[in-house]
């Protein structure tokens, strides 16, 4: 008997529906430039490959920060106090409400219209602190680097439930769902070949929607669309891994009886939803609308900063660029107490 | 999906240069390319058996085209993992040391299966 298996896509953990995020984004693009496309698209590509080269400086900012400390600890009590899968459903819930909140931040941000020739440190403050306990979902949920995770219990209780058949296990780890790295290359393989940074903005704006139905915006698949692979070595889509998905779960469900039978879907099911979740939170975060209202939002900054004090806007544009907010909120508070005293 | 040597049960400590965690299972034999810095990734070529700190994001390239994947940091769902799980690439993650243990153009067996990475002349004897 084949069993129906509930697959969650990303979307449905997205904070604002795609059509939201694209109102947002189409109201503020409006406004801008090639050039500042440009700036966007290779700020956040800067971003990412510092965020990899500078690791251990970049972690050690995450572990020193009281603001991160605080929600890891909130989560990793979630995890102590509860069996895995009840665990992973509250786990879920806040998750939600931290990227509400987030976004209606960003989002409001983005579309403001009483933009000042002073840095809105009011937003910064409240930025920094949102910005850090999602530091904490980025080491919890979409890293699997720290001692800590909130898979690990649940994988624990899959292997336990799977046993020795390693070729399944990996299957259902895929959870049905494409990674967002795999699925840029995927999408945007080698389809602007060679072209430069200005020239593949310019065929961004020409070309597609600013944001895909799948919450990725094409402008932060540059390195993918003009250096990608060539199309036979294409990694497999979504409708592929989900087929494999399906077939695992079936496989052990129909080798398991009983109250492990019943472990196993229950696993299964809630593994599925975090892994959704996982991916939402990397599209929306690296590919996605966070990456654009954060990018353009220290466009902003350091422009406003560069009026007054070039080393100043350069070390804001560095920190909050790599995630290093309680580094960015110290430049915030001596800059604060120069202002008040001169 | 295990060769000669995952199927036998007297391992042999002495062969296996580093050990890790199991993210994909497989066993293939290849040359090493030590990556440190991700942006060197494309100097990967085919059928290479990439050995790195970690991967990133920009690593999906070199990883498609690699017999299989060594990380030192990472855990069953590290991007590496992840990565190479969708590929079906052999993976194996966090040995904690895969980038001083080995060298680039030395000859391994990666038997994911069993998280090892082997000597392949040593290796191949077994088979």
């Amino acid at each position: 008997m084949t069993l129906n298996i509930p697959v969650y896509q990303p979307s449905e953990f997205f904070p604002a529906t795609v059509e939201q995020q694209a109102s947002v984004i189409r109201n503020a693009v409006s406004d801008l430039s090639d050039e500042d496309i440009a700036w966007i698209s290779e700020n956040r590509d800067f971003a990412e490959a510092e965020r990899y080269r500078e690791k251990d400086e970049v972690d050690e900012a995450l572990v020193s920060s009281s603001l991160v400390t605080h929600e890891r600890a909130n989560i990793e009590d979630l995890f102590r106090a509860h069996d895995a899968v009840r665990a992973v459903k509250l786990y879920l819930l806040e998750f939600k409400q931290h990227m509400a909140v987030l976004h209606g931040l960003f989002a409001g941000a983005v579309v403001a219209t009483d933009i000042t020739s002073e840095l809105d440190t009011d937003f910064w403050r409240k930025a920094i602190a949102i910005a850090d306990a999602d530091n904490a979902h980025a080491m919890y949920l979409s890293s699997d680097n720290w001692p800590f995770s909130v898979f690990h219990k649940l994988l624990d209780e899959l292997a336990n439930l799977v046993g020795d058949d390693q070729a399944s296990m990996a299957s259902i780890l895929l959870a049905g769902i494409q990674d967002a790295r795999t699925s840029v290359y995927g999408a945007f393989g080698s389809v602007y070949r060679d072209l430069k940074r200005h020239q593949f903005v310019t065929r961004i704006r020409d070309n597609v929607d600013w944001i895909r139905q799948d919450g990725i915006m094409p402008m932060f698949a540059f390195k993918a669309a003009t250096e990608g692979m060539p199309n036979s070595m294409r990694p497999p889509n979504s409708g592929e891994l989900r087929q494999k998905y399906e077939a695992a779960v079936n496989l052990v469900a129909s080798r398991l009886s009983g109250i492990k039978a019943q472990r196993f879907m229950d696993a299964c099911k809630v593994y599925q939803r975090l892994y959704a979740a996982r991916a939402a939170y990397d599209i929306y975060e690296y590919f996605g609308f966070y990456a654009f209202a954060r990018h353009l939002l220290i466009l902003r900054g350091r422009r406003i900063l560069e009026s007054s004090s070039f080393s100043e806007a350069r070390s804001f544009h560095y920190f909050a660029s790599t995630y290093q907010f309680s580094k960015l909120e110290e430049l915030l508070n001596s800059s604060h107490k120069e202002i008040q005293t001169s | 999906m295990k060769c000669s040597f995952c199927q036998n049960t007297q391992s042999l400590p002495e062969l296996i240069l580093t050990r890790g965690r199991t993210a994909v299972p497989g066993c293939v034999e290849g040359t090493v390319r030590i990556v440190i810095d991700p942006r060197d990734a494309d100097q990967l070529l085919a059928e290479e058996v990439l050995v790195t700190p970690m991967t990133d994001p920009d690593s999906v390239p070199a990883m498609q085209r690699s017999a299989a994947v060594v990380t030192e940091r990472g855990g069953m769902l590290c991007h590496a993992a992840i990565v190479c799980r969708e590929m079906n690439k052999p993976c194996v993650v966090g040995t904690t040391n895969a980038t001083t243990k080995l060298m680039t153009g030395q000859r391994v067996r990666v038997c994911a299966s069993r998280g090892l990475v082997l000597a392949e002349s040593n290796a191949s004897a077994l088979s």
